[in-house]
């Protein structure tokens, strides 16, 4: 009996509701945070906007990036996003049809641009696209599956005819900006990336007049959950205001006026 | 920073509440057995030692995401799981249960089962065995599932992900926020979380550890 009670009053287990305690305290201010999915290449920007967005009043963002089909197939499955953005048109049509996201909000706010990046440790700076048949090393890019930029990146490779060749080179990452990390690392000697990560990530974006691909237009919509943050529908607004639209030049986007594509 | 953390022990603490519950409950009723439905019950909560954690993931997705029968009632009930630290919490505790259940069912079957027979002759009700017979002869195994239990759910990472997102503030653990510093190629931020998880690991180790030898100590004495 006397061990049965030494157990029962050993700290663990009032070290273990300490800690519970504790983080209940800590998750307390964090109620009514505006939670947006975005694709990973408008991460840094995103950041951005939500600062100057939240300087304007009392709501704080969390931001949630991931690969465009990726955070689709999450609000599938219930994620409770108030807001998706997203790197392509398709993704954001299917969710309007499945009636996750509400169509009156779908608004194309930006274009975004598919640029080639190099490792540091590169010898000889590349000038396009074809210059890659002629790399020795590999070539990051975004699961074109899953990430709008990684399939720009396989169908401008297809155009210009190197989607074979490269096929042994390829690293397919996660999203883009895992791609950018990959050649920030060294690890591959080169990348086809958004021009928005490749200035998040501090590698110089090399323009590509040569490269062919289906316009990358960015998306974005509300979603349609119960309690959707009342903030929401403000902050999708902001990224069409000239201060949004000025932030969006900054991190290499090009901003699209309220109605165009 | 200190957010992420508080997040992983709260996860933590929680899921080794729920797995030590679950696990000892399970033990308890186990040990010993031969019947093919033990078996079975004992191989399935196994599983996620064997399972890569993305199959469990999927596997608690498809269960319990907003798709599912039973993810819709949660849903009309308020208490959604998936995407949610509620999610975190179920999938730390799906990963730790096996380890409990492990030690516990040994610490369990190597107690004399002659003793539990001798108190049930004496009118002893199994639940009053379990809290005077069991509980006592067995507590460093089920104190070591409990430490092992909580060092897996503090480190729990891809079925997390998969059920929980990366949503920061509730359920960006510090697993997950150091991924995603990985990820946006912030070499700082992740070196720091990551020697941030490193030393609350070992701090927390070493401490479970003295506690056990203390404990351990006192218990010769009685």
């Amino acid at each position: 009996m006397t061990l049965l009670i030494r157990f029962s009053t050993t700290p663990l287990p009032l070290l273990l509701l300490a800690f519970t305690a504790l983080g209940a305290c800590s998750q307390a201010p964090r109620t009514g945070t505006l939670k947006v999915a975005t694709a990973s290449s408008l991460t840094a920007t995103l950041k951005e906007i939500a600062d100057s967005f939240a300087g304007q009043g009392e709501v704080q963002v969390a931001i949630i990036p991931g690969a465009t089909g990726s955070l689709a197939q999450q609000l599938r499955n219930g994620a409770p996003f108030d807001i998706f953005l997203s790197a392509d048109q398709v993704h954001v049509d299917q969710l309007i049809q499945e009636g996750l996201l509400a169509p009156e909000s779908r608004m194309p706010f930006a274009r975004g641009e598919l640029v080639l990046v190099q490792s540091g440790d590169m010898h000889g700076p590349l000038r396009g696209l074809a210059d890659l048949a002629h790399v020795d090393g590999s070539l990051a890019i975004a699961n074109p599956d899953h990430a709008p930029y990684g399939a720009a990146a396989r169908q401008a490779l297809q155009n210009a005819g190197l989607w074979e060749a490269l096929q042994d080179r390829l690293i397919v990452a996660e999203t883009v900006r895992q791609a950018a990390m990959i050649v920030q690392s060294g690890n591959a000697a080169a990348g086809l990336i958004a021009r928005s990560t490749a200035l998040e990530a501090g590698l110089q974006p090399i323009i590509l007049p040569d490269a062919h691909y289906a316009p990358i237009i960015h998306v974005g919509a509300l979603t349609l959950r119960a309690g959707r943050h009342a903030q929401a529908e403000a902050l999708l607004r902001f990224l069409l205001s000239p201060e949004g639209g000025r932030i969006l030049l900054e991190h290499g986007f090009q901003p699209l006026e309220t109605g165009a594509p | 920073m200190i957010q992420p953390l508080l997040l992983s022990l709260r996860i933590a603490s929680l899921a080794t509440i729920l797995a030590m519950g679950l696990g000892v409950g399970m033990a308890a009723m186990l040990a010993g057995r031969r019947h093919p439905l033990a078996s079975l019950l004992d191989a399935t909560v196994n599983l996620p030692l064997v399972l890569p954690p993305t199959v469990l993931g999927y596997y608690l997705l498809v269960v319990l995401g907003a798709r599912s029968p039973l993810g819709v009632l949660l849903e009309s009930w308020g208490i959604p799981l998936v995407f949610t630290w509620r999610g975190a919490v179920i999938a730390a505790t799906t990963v730790a249960l096996p380890l409990v259940l492990q030690s516990s069912k040994s610490a369990i079957e190597a107690i004399d089962p002659l003793m539990a027979d001798v108190a049930r002759t004496l009118g002893r009700s199994e639940l009053a065995i379990f809290f005077t017979i069991t509980l006592p002869l067995a507590w460093r195994g089920l104190l070591s599932g409990g430490i092992l239990a909580f060092a897996r759910s503090l480190g729990e990472f891809g079925a997390t992900l998969m059920v929980a997102s990366n949503i920061p503030g509730e359920t960006q653990t510090l697993s997950i926020a150091i991924y995603d510093a990985v990820q946006a190629g912030d070499q700082a931020r992740a070196n720091a979380l990551a020697a941030l998880l490193t030393a609350t690991a070992i701090l927390l180790l070493v401490a479970f550890r003295r506690l056990g030898h203390r404990l351990g100590e006192r218990g010769q004495d009685g």
